[in-house]
């Protein structure tokens, strides 16, 4: 039992860790735009891929 | 050219009417796009099952793009960054992620640009500019791409992000000292361990409180403080009891009879909830302030040499001005110069007049093919309503009934058993009375229902910008109506034709007329132009980009204009056409054939506008030389105006009229918007009747209104004639409008609807903006307030159902710590649940037909992934972007933290 005494604190610690990474990543804005993140892999394939020629956009 | 089945747009995916482009816009946009080497846009909007289609392009492309590199605009809206800018800017006109990329591409091409970034969800655009950098060339090519660059109205972002840290904080917290409490509910510790868990769940439970739970504190203080009671009264009174119980408790040695879970508990669901809330708000705020992303009005006024470009405020009486062609009046004034002004948002009166020198204008007079000169009398700007989303009236009602409710049971409670047993126990029940009465169920519940209405209005193209009006809404029995812009498209069509020439011969002037009319604001010239321009004007080679620098260069504004009445001239092609009111045909000494004359008579009387073509005959050298030579007076140099008429007015008097003759006969008419008359049955179908309420005159009024089924109409109605039809029975009036001229009424009434295509001031008054829906929206909106209507008055039955019963417990001292843990989080979720889902029934009940109608007609949008060649009548199966799952996918977007 006494070593939830070390237990306690290790756990308090981990939590307050995790509060301080979450609260780094809202105040980035991070969270800010969750529509663009997932549309995220598509644009980028566009940038690699120049456009298309005018003939072939609409097929 | 791509094979296309007629009737779908290329560009927008909207109907064109038989052409490859819907409008001129669209076409121009296309081969922007393809010039720059951007036409991937299309293959990648295809991916984006969310794409609005059918959404034209409008761009005000003589927007005042300087004003963002005055050091006004610099020092209220950017930042300074290292050796630039950061620039946080709004933009309008984004119809899909797509368009994300697209601005982003655009606007790295521009040296100078650091550091670009489009935030789709909020609808703004950052960028980090080197300090000489111009703003307005960037502007102006996204312009182009038909984008609107605004500045953006207040950056709610970093409240937002501290408010989501806030509840990550508060829900660590909770989860913490929840994990403290279990062992001792289950009576696993004693002893030392016992202590130590009661006091490190305590310092949790005090971190929440007054760390993230703050603010809930602070806004039962402020309610008190200005003498109100609202839910937030009771909801921190019970917070504070709770603390203060368990302290007591936990200081005196006890490690059982503490609450401190609880609370953590509490602060986090109530915080949780009202981000939720906040941002679905923000949501609807923010799209229908995009819709039109504004640049703040500047005139032109003139200092004694030049002209300067001021804001309307500066204006002073007295002061001479000058109003750019499209831009409307903000103040009252003198025309200097005589001049063809719209006065549509004044006095409703569709068609453009000619206005004499020396007459006085009202704010909302428009500029339409001139520039406008004029001398201010009342500089007074309209002020524009400032609505505060956040005041709710229902908590406002409820909190203050219940929070009298539940201090004087506490009261009575205390005083029984101070009575009966002592005074320690009294306090202790009178506390918990308070502790188990805190309406965190309503309070969870309302947030909850007002973003999840948000959301779902937000999807069928509803944009609530006060949420306020949903509970109003529910007072409704009269609604007024506007015609122009309201019930009418507000943008006239040609509805017949009828033609002298043939072949080739009509051909020329057809390619002439469009030439000319692409040029024109005037809405008629524009629907002639759109008219023909998707046929004809594309196989003689009219593109959109020929038509800016005709624009430019080749067009010469009728100079004996007045004389004629309403008309524009010009020439293209070595062809002169004329287009012009028919009753300005004498003047010219034309007369109409018999045929036309019969034509002209039958649709004038049938309320529709007439307007004649008017061309050279062939070879009528001297005429087309004489336009030619003067193709350089373009018609924005306006300043020249008045010497540039007076030369071509004799001009025009000295060239021999026989070379002119009559070569077509147009009607144009203003259309209904599209589901006008069912969303009047629908109103009535409610109870509620409705009133046609326009500036027009009687025919035309009369006319729609019995189209459409309005049993009662006024016409002629002034802005504040409108304004006191409201004024009799505020708070049962709906008003939908769209106008300068609907602005009373819209602010006078208890809900108010505008369009996306409205006036800005009318989007910045009205309650709530409708974008895709159009009409038939209205509908819809009736039913989601009735829904939220009704899903608040179960979560507030539910809620008072748990309350009722803890409070008797509570005041039996029946309640322990375990049993409010239990009880407070389980009512609050339940009460929560049971509120979006009521919500949700009551959209899911009937089928979304109107989601997938643009406004601007019954355009059939195509679904993801199919090209346009499929039949465009082919119907969109509202299951398609709106069903349940994606309901609840955009909920969940909206919700998460």
């Amino acid at each position: 039992m006494t070593i939830v005494a070390a237990l306690l604190p290790l756990s308090l610690l981990l939590a307050g860790l995790a509060v301080v990474a979450f609260k780094w990543a809202a105040r980035d804005g991070q969270f800010d735009d969750l529509d663009r993140a997932a549309a995220t892999p598509l644009l980028a394939d566009m940038d690699e891929t120049p456009a298309q020629p005018q003939t072939t956009e609409n097929a | 050219m791509p094979a296309v089945v007629p009737s779908v747009c290329v560009h927008c995916g909207g109907q064109s009417d038989g052409g490859t482009f819907c409008c001129s816009g669209c076409e121009a946009v296309y081969h922007a796009l393809h010039e720059a080497g951007l036409a991937g846009w299309y293959a990648l909007r295809q991916r984006d099952p969310d794409a609005r289609m059918g959404q034209r392009p409008v761009v005000d492309e003589h927007r005042d793009w300087a004003y963002l590199d005055t050091d006004a605009a610099r020092s209220e809206h950017a930042r300074r960054r290292g050796k630039g800018f950061a620039w946080n800017l709004a933009i309008g006109g984004m119809t899909c992620l797509a368009c994300a990329w697209l601005i982003e591409q655009v606007v790295r091409r521009f040296d100078g640009v650091a550091d670009v970034r489009v935030d789709f969800s909020r609808r703004t655009l950052s960028l980090v500019v080197a300090r000489d950098v111009d703003l307005a060339p960037i502007a102006r090519e996204l312009a182009g791409f038909g984008y609107a660059l605004g500045v953006s109205a207040e950056d709610v972002a970093p409240a937002r992000r501290r408010e989501l840290a806030d509840v990550a904080v508060a829900g660590a917290l909770a989860a913490n000292a929840m994990l403290m409490a279990v062992p001792a509910y289950a009576g696993l510790v004693d002893g030392f361990f016992a202590t130590l868990f009661a006091w490190v769940g305590a310092l949790l439970g005090t971190a929440a409180l007054f760390g993230p739970g703050r603010s809930l504190l602070v806004g039962g203080w402020n309610l008190l403080r200005s003498r109100r009671l609202g839910l937030d009264v009771p909801i921190a009174a019970g917070l504070v009891a709770a603390w203060l119980l368990s302290a007591s408790r936990i200081a005196g040695g006890a490690t059982d009879g503490i609450y401190f879970d609880s609370l953590a508990m509490l602060v986090f669901t109530l915080r949780a909830g009202r981000l939720v809330r906040d941002t679905a708000t923000d949501n609807a705020l923010r799209a229908a302030a995009n819709l039109a992303a504004r640049l703040p009005e500047r005139v032109a006024v003139w200092r004694g040499e030049r002209f300067e470009r001021i804001a309307p405020q500066e204006l002073r009486a007295g002061d001479r001005v000058r109003i750019e062609r499209g831009q409307a009046l903000s103040f009252s004034g003198r025309l200097l110069t005589g001049a063809d002004v719209d006065l549509a948002v004044v006095d409703g009166e569709s068609r453009p007049r000619h206005v004499p020198a020396g007459a006085l204008l009202d704010p909302g007079a428009r500029a339409v093919d001139s520039a406008l000169f004029v001398e201010v009398i009342d500089p007074t700007c309209r002020a524009t309503d400032v609505t505060d989303p956040t005041t709710d009236a229902v908590s406002a009602v409820f909190g203050r009934r219940f929070a009298i409710v539940v201090a004087s049971v506490a009261v009575g409670a205390g005083l029984v058993w101070a009575v009966m047993a002592d005074l320690e126990s009294a306090a202790a029940v009178a506390m918990s009375v308070l502790i188990v009465a805190c309406p965190c169920g309503v309070a969870l519940a309302r947030p909850l229902v007002i973003a999840r209405t948000l959301a779902v209005s937000g999807q069928v193209g509803v944009w609530v910008r006060d949420p306020g009006v949903l509970e109003r809404l529910g007072d409704i029995d009269r609604a007024m109506l506007d015609k122009t812009g309201t019930l009418t498209a507000g943008r006239p069509r040609v509805v017949d034709e009828r033609w002298t020439l043939r072949g080739s011969e009509k051909d020329a002037v057809i390619a002439a007329v469009v030439a000319v009319e692409s040029a024109a604001r005037h809405p008629l010239g524009q629907a002639i132009a759109s008219h023909f321009a998707s046929d004809t004007a594309v196989a003689a080679g009219v593109t959109g980009h020929q038509r800016k620098d005709l624009e430019q260069r080749c067009i010469q504004p009728v100079a004996d204009v007045h004389e004629l009445g309403n008309g524009i001239a010009g020439s293209w092609r070595g062809r002169t056409v004329l287009v012009t009111s028919c009753d300005g045909l004498a003047a010219l000494d034309l007369a109409l054939p018999f045929a036309l004359q019969r034509f002209a008579d039958r649709y004038a009387g049938s309320g529709e506008t007439v307007v004649c073509i008017v061309a050279d005959r062939p070879h009528a050298d001297r005429l087309s030389s004489d336009a030619s030579s003067s193709d350089v007076s373009s018609s924005d140099a306006s300043s020249s105006d008045a010497s540039s008429a007076d030369a071509s007015s004799s001009d025009a008097s000295s060239a021999n009229p026989s070379n002119r003759a009559v070569a077509a006969v147009l009607a144009l008419t203003d259309s209904l918007r599209p589901g006008a008359a069912a969303a009047v049955s629908s109103l009535a179908a409610r109870g509620i009747t409705s009133t046609l309420l326009s500036g027009d005159h009687r025919p035309a009024v009369r006319e729609v209104a019995a189209s459409v089924g309005v049993p009662a109409f006024i016409a002629s109605a002034g802005p504040l004639h409108k304004a006191r039809e409201v004024a009799i029975a505020p708070a049962r009036t709906l008003v939908v409008g769209d106008g300068f001229n609907d602005l009373p009424a819209l602010r006078a009434a208890a809900a108010s609807i505008t369009f996306e295509d409205a006036a800005p001031a009318a989007i910045a008054t009205a309650d709530v903006v409708l974008a895709g829906g159009g009409l038939p929206a209205i509908d819809r909106l009736l039913d989601l307030a009735a829904a939220s209507r009704r899903a608040t008055t179960i979560a507030v039955a539910w809620a008072v159902t748990y309350n009722a019963v803890g409070i008797g417990l509570a005041a039996t001292g029946h309640i322990t710590p375990l049993l409010a843990a239990i009880l407070m989080p389980v009512s609050s979720l339940t009460v929560g649940l049971v509120a979006v889902l009521v919500t949700g029934a009551g959209v899911q009940s009937r089928p979304i037909h109107s989601v997938d109608v643009e406004s601007r007609g019954d355009r059939p949008s195509f679904r993801r992934g199919e090209a346009l060649h499929l039949p465009s009548s082919l119907p969109t199966p509202p299951e398609s972007r709106h069903s349940p799952a994606a309901l609840s996918r955009s909920l969940i977007s909206d919700t998460k933290p």
